[in-house]
């Protein structure tokens, strides 16, 4: 033992140490513990453990952090929170000290090192040291003075962690998400999720802009998605402007495959009632106070009214109509049944520089998969996982093997694809697809579908896309020159009575 | 009916033969000055020709896009047509012919509209206004009069501003003619303006650069008396505009601009509201990092620094030891923060601790 500390004595009731007393089970103890870190990392590691462990809602009533300034100008930083009791001090200590801090215990400037197992009921100092400076810390080993320097709020402290990406193989898929999406691509989503009958709400969210040109504040569409598919999710997770979220709590959410470092759900008290946090995956942190209204997805979905079927509600049919039902030809009529396997898509060719650019932007894996045509009026892809990632020209739906009609129509009479199979006998191995305002179907041999490679990137781009930065435009400096000279400058000058209004 | 037509014509050359040849570079004419009154017309006419304005907007738009991108400026709207008149009639008070003797009393009653043009334009209130104004502007302020002197044994003849009626050839060759060209800046042609004649041109040129506070804060090492104003804030509200005016000053004249910057957020108003400071420092702070990122080894540190660059100066230790510096500087590069460290410590021993804290304190407002 060194000459700054001794250990206390069973039962010893008298201690130099000002507010320390021994409690039910004869530790010393103060009404406050101190746990000093030397930087702020290891105090973010010990907010981890201890929020992995246990809650720290409870500790945070009593909580602070402060920044201590030695007198030789070292930064150190102090957190003090309520003692309660040796089982919490315990505890705290353990875990501070696994975070490479040290623990003590107080009331208001004088600290000393609690308990260890050299010193089972705690430590009382030999002496104390008169000084002005803010707080005293008695360690076994060294005394030392610091002064306070500056307060860090724990809730800004958890607002500025970033959170870290989770490993693939402990990635869960969730039962439930938030997503936020850009205002341009909100309705789309919401139509998708829609015609796949996924259950989900929406809300728009408004943030005033923190520019003073900003004639409107920033708008996210926020949407809360229950079982989402995981199909759906890769696909909302692929999407630039949209970013999906796992809730955790009911008032705070942290972006899917991340996790933030300290337990959220052991300090849900930060977060207001009524309101909600997203914590990204890039550390920027989006707070909804108060939540805005949501409501289904169903109710937001934009109607369409269609001229052509209000016309044929009033209009007659023709007497001689019946006649003509000998002649029975598959037609293509709209459906509001939620289309299945969207796996085609025509492109008409003035589209080609749009697709040629597209092509730029996708995946690795959805390339892998597309396969193309190119005819000399469009062109035909297919990808069997789905086209949607592709959001260019008409939509198709396979309802048969190999026969595809545009997504929102059917083939009527609505015959089993079996049948349709067989009507559409002689496609051989091609791909047939019906298009409105054709009487036949489009037949594509299968041979002249490819994969997309660099040589099909080229056949439809017809030029090279490239990102170099245009011209500068580098005028020359300008010259000023007089008009014609007058004696009388002013004499006749328009404007010079009235008011400028 | 007849007074609407002269004011078309008036229009039509302030925005033809001024404005669009200034914008592209060419020699913009100084027609009559233009009286106030002509506002209520201006701003809802469109020049006559409709590719005058198309190539106006085409500059602007180009100018603006260079410094930010921006999908449009406000082309034609009253704010820019009053600047313009207002840096027409201003340009036209130096036109020497003023100096005659039935001509010398116009200038005051030119110079009372060039106020009043003034009054007529507001604060910017869009991201596209306030480049729009700096396009307009900025090239303005470059423009240059072409002053030549022809010389023979017999004479002098002076034209200033003003196309020679003939051209030296045409003299005999006994007169021995020389020719000498002069290009006076406007600037320098309003600062003679006022030595000649005391009118105040120089305080208007500040004016008249105050309406944009974008070129306000571009040219602010020329200006050792720039004070911010909530129009030059608000354009420093802008993050975007705000990381440009940090390129560019950082590009031309770093510790002439940061010095007046450091001197005008002493100014007692502006600390009445930690958010307006927070703008201002934050443009500092950006100027330390944009230094940083750009890629030169030279350091360019002057061998003296006047109080205005010692306290920008000092920012840069404060930064690194300021308790948030973790959070500001941890996304730079190691090698870019290694560049800030290193010139903090270049410039340590010229900073005393009075300075670092005050720095400091500036750095808390963020």
């Amino acid at each position: 033992m060194g000459t700054i500390l001794e250990r206390a004595a069973l039962h010893q009731t008298r201690f130099r140490t000002p507010g320390i007393s021994p409690d039910s089970r004869g530790v010393v103890l103060g009404s406050k513990g101190a746990l000093l870190f030397s930087s702020l990392d290891r105090v973010v590691a010990f907010f981890r453990a201890y929020g992995d462990e246990g809650s720290l809602d409870e500790v945070l009533p009593t909580l602070t952090i402060r920044r201590v300034i030695s007198p030789l100008r070292t930064k150190e930083v102090l957190v003090t929170l309520a003692a309660e009791s040796s089982y919490r001090m315990d505890r705290v200590a353990a875990v501070a000290r696994l975070a490479g801090g040290e623990a003590f215990t107080g009331t208001s400037r004088h600290f000393v090192k609690y308990r260890d197992s050299s010193a089972p009921l705690g430590y009382d100092v030999v002496s104390l040291v008169e000084s002005q400076s803010d707080v005293m810390l008695h360690h076994d080993a060294w005394r030392q003075a610091y002064s306070f320097d500056s307060e860090i709020p724990f809730r800004d402290l958890v607002l500025k962690l970033q959170p870290f990406s989770i490993p693939p193989r402990e990635r869960t898929t969730p039962t439930r998400v938030l997503v936020t999406a850009e205002v341009g691509l909100g309705h789309a989503i919401i139509g998708y999720l829609f015609r796949w009958r996924v259950k989900a709400s929406v809300g728009l969210a408004a943030w005033p802009s923190e520019s003073a040109f900003d004639d409107q504040p920033r708008r996210l569409h926020i949407l809360d998605i229950d079982d989402p598919p995981a199909r759906v999710l890769d696909l909302l997770r692929s999407l630039p402007g949209v970013t999906v979220f796992e809730p955790i709590g009911r008032r705070f959410a942290v972006q899917l495959g991340y996790r933030h470092p300290i337990s959220l759900e052991s300090c849900a008290s930060l977060f207001a009632e009524g309101s909600l946090t997203f914590f990204r995956g890039d550390g920027n942190v989006l707070i909804l106070d108060p939540l805005p209204p949501f409501s289904a997805v169903r109710t937001l979905v934009r109607a369409e009214l269609a001229d052509t079927n209000a016309r044929n509600v009033t209009a007659l049919v023709p007497a001689s109509a019946a006649l003509q039902l000998v002649d029975v030809s598959l037609r293509l009529a709209p459906t509001l049944a939620p289309p299945r396997r969207v796996v085609a898509s025509i492109i008409p060719i003035e589209e080609r520089e749009w697709l040629s650019k597209m092509l730029y932007l996708l995946p690795a894996s959805t390339l892998g998969s597309l396969r193309m045509a190119i005819t000399e009026k469009a062109i035909f892809l297919i990808d069997p996982r789905g086209i949607e990632t592709l959001p260019l020209g008409r939509f198709y739906s396979e309802v048969a093997e190999r026969i595809y009609v545009p997504a929102g129509m059917t083939l009527v009479p609505a015959v089993s694809p079996s049948v349709l199979s067989e009507l559409v006998s002689d496609r051989g191995t091609g791909h047939a697809f019906f298009e409105p305002g054709e009487d036949q179907p489009r037949l594509i041999e299968a041979e002249a579908f490819g994969p997309v490679s660099r040589t099909v990137l080229r056949d439809v781009g017809g030029k090279l896309v490239h990102a170099d930065a245009p011209d500068r435009h580098d005028p020359t400096l300008p010259l000023v020159a007089y008009g014609p000279e007058t004696s009388f400058p002013l004499w006749g000058v328009i404007g010079q009575t009235d008011d400028e209004g | 009916m007849a007074d609407a037509r002269k004011m078309q014509l008036a229009y039509d050359a302030l925005v033809g033969r001024f404005l669009l040849p200034i914008l592209e570079g060419g020699a913009g004419e100084l027609d009559r000055p233009i009286a106030p009154g002509c506002f209520s017309f201006f701003k809802d006419t469109t020049a006559t020709s409709p590719e005058v304005d198309d190539r106006i907007f085409d500059g602007l738009h180009r100018a603006a896009s260079a410094i930010v991108p921006v999908e449009t400026v406000p082309w034609p709207s009253p704010p820019l047509v009053a600047l313009a008149a207002a840096a027409h009639d201003l340009l036209a008070l130096t036109d020497p012919a003023l100096d005659g003797l039935f001509a010398r009393g116009a200038r005051t009653t030119i110079l009372a509209w060039t106020d009043r043009w003034l009054r007529l334009v507001p604060a910017p209130t869009t991201r596209g206004d306030a480049l729009a104004r700096h396009a307009l502007l900025g090239p303005l302020l470059t423009a240059r009069r072409k002053d030549v002197v022809l010389k023979t044994w017999m004479y002098t003849y002076r034209f200033s501003g003003r196309a020679v009626p003939w051209t030296s050839e045409v003299m005999p060759r006994f007169m021995l003619p020389r020719q000498e060209v002069k290009l006076a800046g406007v600037v320098d042609l309003v600062d003679a303006l006022d030595a000649r004649t005391s009118l105040g041109a120089r305080a208007r040129l500040e004016a008249l650069v105050s309406r944009s506070p974008l070129t306000e804060l571009l040219t602010v090492a020329q200006r050792p008396r720039f004070r911010f104003g909530l129009a030059s804030l608000a354009v420093l509200s802008d993050s975007a505009i705000r990381g440009a005016i940090a390129r560019d000053l950082v590009s031309t004249d770093e510790w002439g601009a940061a010095s007046v910057l450091v001197r005008a957020i002493s100014v007692p108003v502006l600390p009445a509201d930690g958010r307006l400071v927070a703008l201002a420092v934050k443009l500092l702070v950006e100027m330390i990092q944009t230094r940083a990122l750009e890629g030169s080894r030279e350091d360019g540190i002057p061998a003296t620094l006047d109080e205005g660059a010692l306290r920008y100066a000092a920012l840069v230790p404060a930064m690194l030891e300021h308790p948030r510096s973790i959070e500001e500087l941890r996304v730079l590069d190691d090698g870019d923060r290694a560049k800030i460290q290193f010139r903090a410590e270049r410039l340590r021993p010229r900073l005393t601790k009075a300075l670092v804290d005050d720095a400091t304190a500036l750095l808390d407002v963020i």
